[in-house]
């Protein structure tokens, strides 16, 4: 073991979700770790446990059996250093753009001109300065995933939790957001946990790709993309990633079918 | 037709014209006798005597401090309440049902209790505007603090709100339909008991002015007294729900109609 903590650890974690005879297995014990400034995708599919992977890391939930370190330290609740973002953007319907976006930084004390510094920088990076005075409610939904995204990287955190953020956009909506996300992520090195069931995303994405089982969910394997970034996804048609994501999809569709025995 | 090409006005005008002049009409045919049934021609009349000898003016003061008072205290009870009992769980099942069995007693009932505690003067019957006042917006804090999303505060609480911060800039803003029903029902319960504690134990305002007049017999004037604390109310309801629009932009964004 390194002499420093993983940024996200994950420690024999097992979590239910009702009671008696109406429990529901989520997890049973998932272990594995998120290391410093790496890019790590969950796949899986639909029902193992993903989003409650996440809602545990985020403090959401607290987990019925192990724990979930940050930096060594167990998880008791949500906290500022680990940013979320949310399937459905969940952007505050009474703030503006801007007051979204700098909602972070208002509540940590900063001032009226620092904020607008930051609004300023992540607006001009999603490329939604001139949308600063709207309300949510007034954008599409591929602009309101961008505002989302924006927010959480506006409040600095340590680690960015992401939950299918793309899942509900377009094909071609969510291949800019694709990029978007690994420019911004370039710019900003952080800790990413994103949780996905597109296999092609989280190649695109990912330092490290875990495969989940079906319920209850349990860490299958492991992959690592070496691929040098930037990245582009017509290195994806590359031999030895479409090697890769045949064997990914051969581990997922092998879980399904044992679900379904 | 849609009547959408007409003035805004137009409608509220027409309804109230046609109210008023059915009410004229019924009142002149003597379905009833005049005295017993004032039509608005004869309220108005009793209205400007009222303003020109002055007491109009005297009871309206009385009343409206009374009024705002009370108000401004039941609801900021009742805000109080609803934050508690909205956003902690064990709260709202502990005093809940003793909140529901005092929101059910008529306060009609409590004013001679109020006599005896708080005496003959302006504190009782404060005390009973904001006591009708502050139920309706308990309960419609709690409902609407109840309702808001997860998603919401799951996303504050990970940029950094929590405790009160995370009830204002969250809970309250997010429900602000709720506020807004909360106290305009509070502004017609609120009067309700107001006029309730001033029937007794009043020597001016426009409740007392009302039961005065119907025990002298003037109908006219008793119209008049009901008609005005009808306006007067209808008037701060508009003003209150103007307000918000005007000073919360966003109040749009979380509520289509206010």
């Amino acid at each position: 073991m390194s002499s420093s903590p993983s940024a996200l650890a994950f420690q024999g974690v097992g979590h239910d979700y009702g009671e008696g005879p109406r429990l529901v297995r989520a997890l049973d014990r998932v272990d594995f770790e998120v290391h410093h400034r790496e890019f790590l995708c969950l796949l899986g599919p639909s029902g193992c446990g993903k989003s409650t992977l996440l809602h545990l890391a985020a403090g959401f939930l607290l987990p019925r059996r192990g724990a979930v370190l940050v930096d060594g330290a167990e998880v008791l609740g949500p906290g500022v250093d680990r940013g979320v973002v949310f399937q459905q953007h969940s952007l505050f319907p009474w703030e503006t753009v801007a007051g979204n976006i700098g909602f972070g930084p208002r509540l940590k004390g900063f001032s009226r001109k620092e904020r607008e510094a930051i609004v300023e920088r992540y607006l001009a990076e999603i490329g939604l300065r001139e949308f600063a005075a709207r309300y949510p409610s007034e954008l599409s939904f591929g602009m309101r995933q961008r505002v989302g995204l924006a927010r959480a990287f506006a409040n600095d955190p340590e680690i960015l939790l992401m939950d299918e953020p793309f899942a509900s956009l377009d094909a071609l909506t969510r291949l800019q957001m694709q990029e978007l996300l690994m420019s911004v992520w370039e710019r900003h090195t952080k800790t990413v946990m994103f949780v996905t069931h597109d296999v092609e995303e989280a190649l695109l994405l990912a330092d490290r790709i875990l495969i989940l089982s079906a319920r209850p969910g349990r860490v299958l394997s492991e992959f690592r993309i070496t691929l040098p970034r930037p990245r582009s996804r017509f290195q994806l048609a590359d031999r030895h990633l479409t090697e890769l994501k045949g064997e990914i999809l051969s581990a997922l569709t092998s879980t399904l079918r044992r679900e379904a025995s | 037709m849609s009547g959408d090409k007409l003035p805004a006005w137009a409608g509220p005008s027409a309804t109230a014209a046609l109210f008023a002049l059915s009410w004229e009409c019924l009142g002149r045919w003597q379905t009833y006798p005049a005295h017993l049934f004032p039509p608005p021609s004869e309220a108005a009349r009793a209205l400007a005597d009222m303003w020109a000898s002055g007491e109009l003016l005297r009871d309206a003061a009385a009343s409206g401090r009374r009024w705002f008072s009370g108000l401004l205290l039941g609801n900021l009870l009742g805000l109080a309440l609803g934050v508690l009992t909205g956003s902690i769980p064990w709260a709202r099942r502990s005093v809940g049902l003793l909140l529901n069995f005092l929101r059910t007693i008529p306060f009609l009932l409590l004013v001679p209790f109020a006599m005896l505690w708080f005496g003959l003067g302006e504190l009782e019957k404060i005390a009973i505007t904001a006591w009708g006042a502050a139920f309706p917006v308990w309960l419609n804090v709690q409902t609407g603090i109840v309702g808001v999303e997860q998603e919401y505060v799951w996303a504050a609480r990970c940029l950094g709100a929590s405790g009160l911060r995370l009830v204002w800039e969250v809970h309250l803003k997010r429900c602000l339909a709720y506020l807004v029903a909360g106290t305009r029902l509070s502004i017609a319960t609120g009067t309700f008991a107001l006029v309730a504690a001033e029937m007794s134990g009043a020597f001016e305002g426009l409740g007392f002015r009302v039961f005065y007049s119907y025990q002298m017999f003037q109908t006219d004037r008793m119209m008049a007294g009901v008609l005005l604390i009808a306006f007067l109310g209808l008037t701060f309801d508009r003003v209150f729900v103007e307000s918000v629009r005007r000073l919360l932009p966003w109040s749009r964004k979380v509520a289509d109609e206010l």
